[in-house]
């Protein structure tokens, strides 16, 4: 499909999918830049969890902030098993740290955060459209402790655990969100980023020695709520 | 929007879920095709696995649309996809007498393109059809993903002469600089090549 690119200029990373012409590149772009800010002073905690009752984010925007928020923690959680796995290779450990025999994962996870990064980005450029707040930081119940998990990832086989929990909970999120949303940018968003986050998962299992693609179909029984969400 | 089959309108979803079981029963003639191939019979058993389960779950994927499909009012679809039938037969035949190392890259290039083909479309097919059948689509693409993510890192691994790393289990430490995002080239999955709704209606 061709849709036109938006007034604002079309968005190379989002050329060939669904989602082009719909997500225009300014508000990317400065999606992209408050992922970026807030990682770097890690600690945009999102809002206080009081304040849930009167969320700026109501029917579908709820579903789009959850997911923002989902993304901003993968994003910060490889940054922080990359961060391990550069301690290591440093310190010159062995295998026993992520850093040991982990490069292999130090490049996945470099690119599976910036993946993550633009799919944060583009659920918050689909909210700017719509006069509605950026999220920023992990605005989520119990939201630092896949990040704390990360920090203190021991063996390479718990870094690739610790991913592949959040990607598994992002992909069976997004299916479930794509029959619930009614905006056809959600819809096209959630449905070009779960395949994705899918195959991060797969990526992950090989490394981790597992079967890559265990079934026939996603269940969603660890998919994340809205009522996570503490905006 | 409707088309028609054999006489009579068919809604949209009904074209979708057609298409889509016409995609998967390619996929599973293709897989059983690859299977018989010399290079995957007699070759690696971690590959000949993979394609043995992979076809297994494309079945399931057709059971699961055409089932969909009896439930919207239509009828099953139980023939391949017309339009790709053809290409995907030709080129398992002129496979069949390849030197194997040429054989098996191709062989997994064929499926890697048949899975992208399918993911895209379905992904396509969620933002087209009513809100009840996305979760499905989505579901299936996602799969289909995952199939063409494992096929992309086999041939990385065959690219730089790595096929003993093709196994399950692997050793992830001998991985380095050779798994990455080859495997998932792209942020945002491209739709740009899916199937039109109606290819594979029953005619």
């Amino acid at each position: 499909m061709n849709r036109r690119a938006g007034a604002t200029g079309g968005v190379p990373e989002l050329a060939g999918t669904a989602l082009a012409g719909v997500v225009g590149r300014r508000a990317f772009v400065l999606g992209l830049g408050g992922v970026g800010a807030c990682l770097a002073v890690d600690a945009c905690s999102g809002a206080d969890p009081g304040r849930s009752a009167a969320s700026a984010y109501t029917g579908d925007y709820r579903m789009m902030a959850l997911a923002a928020a989902l993304e901003n923690q993968a994003v910060s959680a490889y940054l922080a098993l990359r961060a391990a796995v550069g301690r290591d290779a440093r310190a010159g450990r062995g295998s026993g740290r992520p850093g040991g025999s982990g490069s292999a994962f130090a490049r996945l996870a470099d690119a599976c955060a910036r993946q993550h990064a633009q799919h944060a980005a583009t659920w918050n450029a689909i909210l700017r459209a719509a006069h509605k707040p950026a999220v920023a930081g992990i605005p989520l119940s119990g939201r630092l402790s896949p990040v704390n998990a990360a920090r203190s990832a021991a063996t390479l086989n718990d870094a690739i655990s610790i991913a592949l929990r959040l990607e598994v909970q992002a992909a069976e999120t997004y299916i479930v969100a794509v029959s619930s949303l009614s905006s056809p940018a959600g819809v096209a968003a959630a449905a070009s980023i779960a395949p994705v986050e899918a195959m991060h998962a797969a990526i992950l299992r090989f490394m981790a020695s597992d079967y890559p693609v265990p079934a026939s179909f996603v269940v969603t029984t660890d998919a994340a709520s809205t009522s996570d969400l503490r905006l | 929007m409707a088309g028609r089959s054999a006489g009579k309108r068919v809604s949209l979803d009904v074209q979708v879920l057609q298409t889509s079981a016409s995609l998967e029963n390619l996929a599973v003639a293709c897989y059983a095709s690859a299977a018989r191939l010399p290079t995957i019979r007699d070759g690696d058993r971690a590959l000949a696995t993979f394609i043995a389960r992979t076809r297994a779950h494309h079945a399931a994927h057709a059971a699961a649309y055409n089932a969909a499909a009896v439930r919207e009012g239509g009828r099953p679809q139980r023939a391949p996809d017309p339009r790709y039938a053809g290409a995907v037969r030709h080129a398992l035949e002129r496979l069949t007498g390849a030197p194997s190392v040429t054989s098996l890259a191709s062989i997994v290039s064929l499926l890697e393109a048949l899975e992208d083909l399918k993911a895209q479309s379905y992904v396509r097919y969620a933002s087209l059809t009513s809100p009840k059948l996305r979760s499905l689509l989505v579901s299936v693409a996602a799969v289909e993903a995952q199939h063409r993510s494992f096929l992309l890192a086999t041939l990385q691994l065959l690219s730089v002469g790595a096929e003993g790393l093709i196994e399950i289990p692997t050793d992830p430490g001998e991985l380095s600089g050779v798994i990455g995002v080859e495997c998932f080239p792209r942020a945002f999955y491209s739709t740009a090549g899916a199937s039109a709704v109606d290819e594979g209606v029953v005619r």
